[in-house]
């Protein structure tokens, strides 16, 4: 395990191999993580290649919270960047009506979840429509709340907690649909 | 397979993708490395700069205060206090990590942020980077982490620690879709995002928020001692005294010419000193002295935030300025209102640092003599500034403790210990309620 407090100060010190070191260490990740918001491999790296900028010219404004503290720093870089991301492509925010839909029953358990391939179900994430998925991404994985997706969006929490649960009952959809071709 | 209970399946959905890890590409690195040295001049050092300039100039002000104080007038242990107090601001505000000595200096003029930026063109965004990527030896510093399945890369060869390569060969590709076990990412340190959240939120309503505080503030045991002909100007019936003697070498204090004289009713023993005719005053008793003791002030503070740094503070406080001599007791209760301009540094944790400095104007609303309302006209106005620091005992209470400078413009007719020392460094605590969202 890395130190990373140690790390961030060496970091903000211009220790190129410090940089290296903290990139290696929760790269990877991050672009997952990235991949998951923006929908394309190619795509989350651009956004990650900004990422990182800012995150070196910033280090020194980083304030060391306990052991977790840099790499969430540094992730919520990242999705503040996937998010900027979709705004320039025009993709976050609202769907649009025809996308919109009357939430389904689900019928979907923890245990179906458990048996779907890890990149299977990133796929199905990640082919949720922009908005859908945006708001997924916030509330489902990252845990930001209703209002504060709102705030980060510019769209009413209402209209967030709506979108939450259109895209559950999509994603539903999708395991249902490869649980029967598949299980 | 994660055998964790969920309440809900997109919490195992949350489970799956949470720690999930794709391999960059190889370029990656070296795209952000080249990215980073066309960076333009940084907006966060300018306003480090500004901050901290602020920060020194506060400092100095204080500082400057303490220096040019006029010998013999108050105890040298209140500039101690002071010297203590400021001399660690000013040192953390102006220290520079130090930078490589190899890096050539910035252009002035270089631009900052990008206006705007065509969809997929990548635009560096601060000079720091530049200084952080560039010239640096890399020189390879062992990483503790074995069981990290952190990716190798090959951009920068020999700088993987040996311990890496030991890691398993599967560990540094991307999750096939046979694998279902959780991402090997249990060691490294986890902050959910649901904690740092609310940590960010904490800390920006701490540092953002409007806030109050209600505070108390004095210095215990110093209190100052004047002989009462001192005192003859302001107070008649203390114009017992007048100094006749030769002028006391390196300056005299009032309490070293109290020492000298002594507590007597001797005039022979006086010194230099020769009693005076007695004008309006019942108890005409030589050597009279007076005892003024420090200001205590009860208040409630509010704080504007003006920026994430800057504020302003205002607020009404209460003022209790208590003298007694052998034959005589005064007090003094006044209405205060400061306004002051101040900036917050960014603390670690809990803890927070804030420098400010203004004005403050009081008014005397009760006087009593032994017995005896006295009137007070007229406002008396000082200059003020102070080191603040503060500990958040919960998200939105925190502690402070404040060290406060003021000297005072103007004075009262009745003689108190800012009429005989008009710098006052006080002690001032608190509680600090941030009444933000």
């Amino acid at each position: 395990m890395y130190d990373e407090r140690q790390l961030s100060e060496r970091c903000a010190r211009g220790e190129r191999q410090a940089c290296r070191e903290l990139y290696d260490s929760c790269a990877a990740r991050l672009l997952a993580l990235s991949t998951r918001y923006v929908g394309s491999q190619d795509a989350a790296e651009d956004v990650l290649q900004e990422a990182f900028i800012k995150v070196f010219s910033s280090i020194r404004s980083f304030r060391y919270r306990g052991e977790g503290s840099l790499y969430a720093w540094i992730r919520r870089i990242v999705v503040n960047r996937s998010l900027d991301w979709l705004r320039e492509q025009k993709r976050a925010g609202a769907v649009s009506l025809d996308e919109a839909r009357p939430v389904p029953d689900e019928g979907v358990g923890s245990s179906d979840v458990e048996v779907i391939p890890e990149d299977v179900l990133a796929r199905m994430v990640e082919e949720l429509p922009d908005g859908y998925r945006t708001v997924f991404n916030l509330f489902a994985i990252d845990g930001y709340s209703h209002k504060d997706i709102g705030k980060m969006l510019g769209i009413k929490e209402k209209t967030s907690s709506s979108q939450y649960f259109r895209a559950r009952a999509l994603l539903a959809d999708k395991i249902k649909d490869y649980i029967k071709h598949n299980g | 397979m994660d055998s964790k209970k969920h309440t809900d399946w997109t919490e195992a959905v949350r489970d799956r993708l949470e720690g999930r890890e794709l391999k960059p590409s190889d370029a990656l690195w070296g795209r952000i490395e080249a990215a980073a040295p066309q960076a333009g001049a940084a907006p966060k050092v300018r306003r480090l700069a500004w901050g901290g300039a602020i920060g020194v100039a506060a400092a100095a002000a204080i500082a400057a205060v303490v220096f040019l104080r006029p010998a013999g007038t108050g105890s040298s242990g209140d500039v101690d206090i002071v010297r203590n107090a400021v001399a660690p601001v000013a040192e953390a505000t102006v220290a520079e990590p130090a930078q490589p000595a190899a890096e050539p200096a910035q252009p002035a003029a270089e631009p900052s942020l990008p206006v705007s930026r065509p969809a997929g063109t990548l635009t560096a965004y601060a000079a720091p980077t530049r200084q952080l990527l560039s010239q640096e030896p890399a020189t390879a510093v062992p990483v503790e982490a074995a069981d990290e399945p952190v990716q190798t890369f090959d951009v920068v060869p020999n700088e993987v620690p040996a311990q890496r390569e030991k890691s398993d060969a599967a560990s540094v590709k991307q999750t096939t879709a046979a694998s279902t076990a959780r991402p090997a990412t249990a060691n490294v340190p986890q902050m959910t995002m649901e904690e740092y959240i609310a940590q960010e939120n904490a800390a920006q309503r701490r540092h953002r928020g409007f806030a109050a505080a209600v505070y108390a503030s004095g210095m215990p045991s110093a209190n100052i001692t004047t002989l009462a002909n001192d005192l003859a100007d302001r107070a008649p019936m203390n114009d017992h005294l007048a100094y006749n003697g030769p002028t006391p070498q390196g300056g005299a204090s009032f309490d070293s010419i109290a020492s000298e004289v002594g507590y007597t009713t001797n005039p022979e023993s006086l010194n230099g000193y020769e009693p005076i005719k007695y004008t309006d005053d019942p108890y005409n008793i030589n050597g009279d002295r007076m005892n003024h003791s420090k200001p205590v002030n009860v208040g409630l503070a509010l704080t504007l935030p003006l920026s994430d740094h800057l504020f302003l503070e205002s607020g009404l406080y209460w003022s209790y300025l208590h003298s007694s001599s052998y034959l005589t007791d005064q007090s003094l209760h006044s209405a205060g209102i400061p306004l002051k301009f101040g900036y917050r540094f960014g603390g670690s944790g809990r803890t927070s640092l804030s420098l400010s400095a203004g004005a403050k104007t009081e008014k005397v609303v009760y006087a009593v003599r032994d017995g005896s309302r006295i009137k007070e006209p007229g406002l008396q106005l000082a200059a003020v500034g102070s080191a603040a620091v503060q500990y958040d005992i919960a998200p939105r209470l925190g502690i402070f403790l404040a060290p406060e400078l003021s000297y005072w413009f103007t004075e009262t007719k009745l003689p108190t210990y800012n009429t005989e020392n008009p710098f006052n460094l006080s002690l001032k605590a608190g509680l600090n309620l941030n009444l933000g969202k």
